[in-house]
């Protein structure tokens, strides 16, 4: 009874807030007016998110790995999430300073054009590579050791038991985390805009041609930029089914209840974390950090404390972090409670509903945030009344409210618990829940008492993924904002376009700090759970 | 979630449906381009010499508005009852479409009769100037840009998504021509972002010269220079209009006036942009509109902008190839 009012309940929030916006969207759909240049496109679009999986599963897995087996320094593991955390938009601006091929600050040494598909996968990679580290993380840290020993005493070297025991192990895990890189690297825009639209020739992606098509044609561009979301929608889909075709149906439960062993020290293995640290967010937060305090953007020899000043003293700012805060720690533990909710449903009672369920989830992950955002303003921009024997009117007033910047949070990353959740699920043996329920706990006892505590670190790291992309998001705000719901996203888009980059680096900063404070307070609430 | 939505998200009216309960003020909406700080000012001022009107603002980047705009009329109206951002192109579209509610401000009629229709006129002048380091040569005009002196060395805003850049080279190619465009291109044309990524394309040095507007380097008057193109610089008009789907027009009407009149004529101008009014004073750091050389366009520019904007699309995206 409590499970059917449960997923009643949210297959109602989905429905509403995700199936009638896109719904509308795509009746409107149009391929009209697709070019060579769409087709090239697509080409491109899933250049990049294989290759952005690619580098991202390459800088992450070991990451993810020491994490797991050695013990860090705590501010260490509350940075692993920071590469994520930094707006990409504010980042790649750090990396066109530091590798433009006229006057970047590193350009000599590097052997890459940031202007071009390599560089775009580069900077997405190293972007995109915390949550294939925390998955990694996350599902060693579940496998009991005892396996791996054993696999060591049995004769097998370090490298056999990470091929043949650890990294199937945490194939799951792994193989999620990578189809979900690939599908966020084909919905991202920022990078593509900043360094792809730069190049010569321009490198078109399909987020490019959809923010084109609707900038400079709101009407007759729209079914074009909603036709080729659909395209970005199939790209998001066929990318994971692909891959999770490849990883195959293996997966092995091997959760365990123990209190975790100590681990040993990081020692020099700390250093594949802190040179990843130094690559991913080091050089552009320290550059972000410097073009803070330039008089003059790019140019680093002398130093000001104006732009702080100017803007940390603006109300709005402060306003706009403290609703920001609010908003994302919101949207993150929602999306978190559904997503756990439908994952464990998806692996342990599967069934159509559940399956439709899930499908509508995952789907506004692989739309560009502008879409969707387009979507929530059909949906919700005019009040919804309901007249009541013509005396009394029920209305839902969403528009400009922080509420539907809230519900649109949460649509857009709902995909990042869920897929994590459920990976963690496959992970866990379902003989323990069964064990719970036939010790007569009711459904609702067995997954507080039971799975929960099981799937708590995939649970922390998909709420700190979701506050991390809510907390400074961009493209959905600036449609959805009212003049009272300013958020850290539009005031960062606002100072980019009407201040000064060295004032939006300011506001970088802030979301650097924010992000790192609220890794340690997971990690504090880790321990303690 | 349901429970708290149905706390905060929705209300319950009682009587008849379509009573009003907010009270007797009309409520005009502005969904405007203009900054944010500006926007405080003008609120402010407006608050105070407008108090039987309820204004509120949405503001954004022009193509922005015009996506929000467009979206909530698809939904079944808008409730903008006055639009002020910076795409003539749109505001002809709108026209064309029937979606503009005929009005002229009187005061509009002291405005050049070329800018003045009879649905929209401008209420601030915005433009497209050379921006250049503080020291050494620069392009002396538009046309010098596709000297081999400055080749791979300037950058403008993308004309795809930005409508003040694609307004820039829609004169262009009224002016000198397809081949004009082409000729950029050989030399190394960057067209990407806005007008705030060319301004940091200056600033940085990565693109040391490029097309941006007035109001963006007048803001920085430390780190770049302003070149006035010998060829002209570029209007572009701030059109202000009135949706016809407004549910308020004699209050837009007002507002319409209030925006056109003397007191937010002189926030205009200490807002960094020209005022259209003739004899009107400059903005602090720029000369006055009459003593500034403007490219010769025809009165027809904006509309000719408007109508031929797809096959001067296609043949930019050509161009890129």
């Amino acid at each position: 009874m409590t499970r059917g009012l449960v997923f009643g309940a949210i297959g109602v929030l989905l429905v509403v807030f995700v199936a009638v916006p896109l719904a509308l969207l795509a009746m409107g759909a149009s391929t009209a007016g697709l070019t060579l240049a769409e087709a090239e496109a697509v080409g491109n679009t899933v250049l990049l998110a294989l290759g952005t999986a690619g580098l991202a599963s390459a800088a992450g897995i070991p990451v993810g790995w020491v994490a797991a087996r050695r013990r860090l320094p705590k501010a260490l593991e509350a940075a692993i999430v920071l590469p994520y955390a930094v707006p990409p938009y504010v980042t790649t601006i750090a990396w066109i300073l530091l590798a433009n091929p006229t006057n970047g600050i590193l350009t000599r040494w590097l052997p890459v054009d940031v202007y071009s598909l390599v560089g775009m996968v580069v900077v997405l990679g190293l972007h995109l590579s915390p949550v294939v580290a925390m998955a990694v993380r996350d599902a060693l840290g579940r496998i009991d050791p005892v396996l791996e020993e054993a696999a060591r005493v049995a004769g097998g070297g370090p490298w056999r038991v990470l091929g043949s025991v650890t990294l199937p192990l945490a194939l799951p895990a792994l193989g999620t985390a990578v189809s979900f890189v690939a599908s966020a690297a084909a919905a991202s825009f920022g990078v593509p805009y900043l360094l792809g639209a730069s190049a010569s020739p321009p490198v078109p992606v399909l987020t490019l041609r959809i923010y084109r098509a609707l900038e400079l044609a709101p009407v007759e561009g729209r079914p074009l930029a909603v036709g080729l979301s659909l395209v970005l929608l199939a790209v998001g889909v066929a990318l994971p089914t692909g891959l999770r075709l490849l990883q195959g149906q293996r997966a092995y439960a091997s959760a365990r209840l123990a209190r975790p062993r100590p681990l040993p020290p990081a020692g020099a293995s700390a250093w594949v974390v802190y040179g990843w640290l130094a690559l991913a967010v080091g050089l552009p937060v320290v550059t972000i950090a410097l073009t803070s305090v330039a008089p003059v953007f790019g140019q680093f020899d002398a130093f000001t404390t104006d732009h702080w000043t100017a803007v940390l003293s603006e109300p709005r700012t402060r306003g706009a972090v403290l609703r920001s805060a609010v908003l994302a720690a919101g949207a993150a533990t929602v999306a978190v409670a559904i997503g756990a909710l439908l994952a464990h449903a998806a692996e342990r009672t599967p069934s159509r509903f559940v399956a439709a369920l899930v499908g509508l989830a995952r789907a506004p992950w692989a739309v560009p945030g502008t879409v969707l955002a387009l979507g929530m303003i059909l949906a919700f921009s005019q009040e919804i009344r309901l007249i009541v024997a013509e005396r009394a009117t029920f209305v839902l007033a969403l528009a400009d409210t922080a509420w539907l910047l809230g519900i649109a949070y949460v649509a857009k990353s709902l995909a990042l618990p869920l897929d994590g959740v459920r990976a963690a699920v496959r992970m866990v043996d379902k003989t323990t829940e069964e064990a719970a329920r036939i010790a007569g706990a009711s459904w609702l006892r067995t997954q507080w008492s039971v799975v929960l505590p099981l799937l708590t670190p995939a649970l922390l790291a998909g709420w700190s993924l979701v506050f991390a992309s809510s907390f400074c998001e961009v493209s959905m705000s600036i449609l959805l904002r009212g003049p009272s719901t300013e958020v850290l996203g539009t005031r960062l888009f606002e100072l980019l376009s009407y201040g000064t980059p060295q004032q939006a680096a300011v506001i970088a900063m802030v979301v650097v700090v924010m992000v790192l404070a609220a890794g340690r307070a997971l990690a504090w609430r880790a321990r303690w759970a | 979630m349901l429970f708290l939505l149905a706390l905060h998200g929705c209300r319950v009216e009682l009587g008849p449906p379509g009573a009003r309960t907010d009270g007797a003020r009309p409520k005009v909406w502005i969904y405007t381009a203009i900054y944010q700080d500006q926007v405080d000012r003008f609120a402010a001022a407006i608050a105070k010499d407008l108090p039987g009107v309820d204004v509120e603002w949405f503001q954004g980047g022009s193509e922005k508005v015009a996506q929000r705009w467009e979206a909530e009329h698809s939904a079944g109206g808008s409730p903008a009852c006055a639009l002020a951002t910076s795409d003539p192109s749109w505001y002809v579209d709108l026209a064309d479409r029937g979606l503009l509610h005929a009005y002229v401000s009187p005061r509009a009629l002291e405005l050049p009769s070329a800018w003045v229709t009879p649905w929209y006129a401008p209420h601030r002048i915005d433009l497209m100037v050379i921006g250049a380091p503080k020291e050494g040569d620069a392009p002396a005009g538009f046309r010098d840009l596709a000297s081999p002196a400055w080749k791979g060395q300037f950058s403008s805003g993308d004309p795809f998504s930005s409508g003040t850049a694609f307004t820039t080279v829609s004169a262009w190619d009224q002016l000198y021509g397809q081949e004009f465009l082409a000729a950029l291109d050989e030399n190394g044309w960057l067209m990407a972002g806005g007008n705030s990524a060319v301004l940091g394309r200056i600033e940085s040095r990565e693109k040391p010269f490029g097309v941006v507007l007035l109001n963006n380097l007048l803001q920085r008057p430390d780190a770049t220079r302003i070149v006035y193109p010998e060829d002209g610089a570029i209007p572009i008009p701030g059109p202000l209009a009135i949706p016809a789907d407004c549910r308020e027009k004699e209050a837009a009407e007002e507002v319409v006036d209030w925006l056109m009149g003397a007191t937010a004529q002189a926030l205009v101008v200490q807002s960094g942009m020209h005022s259209p009014f003739p004899g009107a004073p400059p903005p602090p750091g720029a000369p006055r509109l009459e003593d500034i050389r403007l490219a010769p366009l025809p009165e027809t520019f904006q509309a000719d902008t408007a109508h031929r904007a797809g096959d001067l699309r296609a043949r930019l995206e050509a161009l890129q190839r």
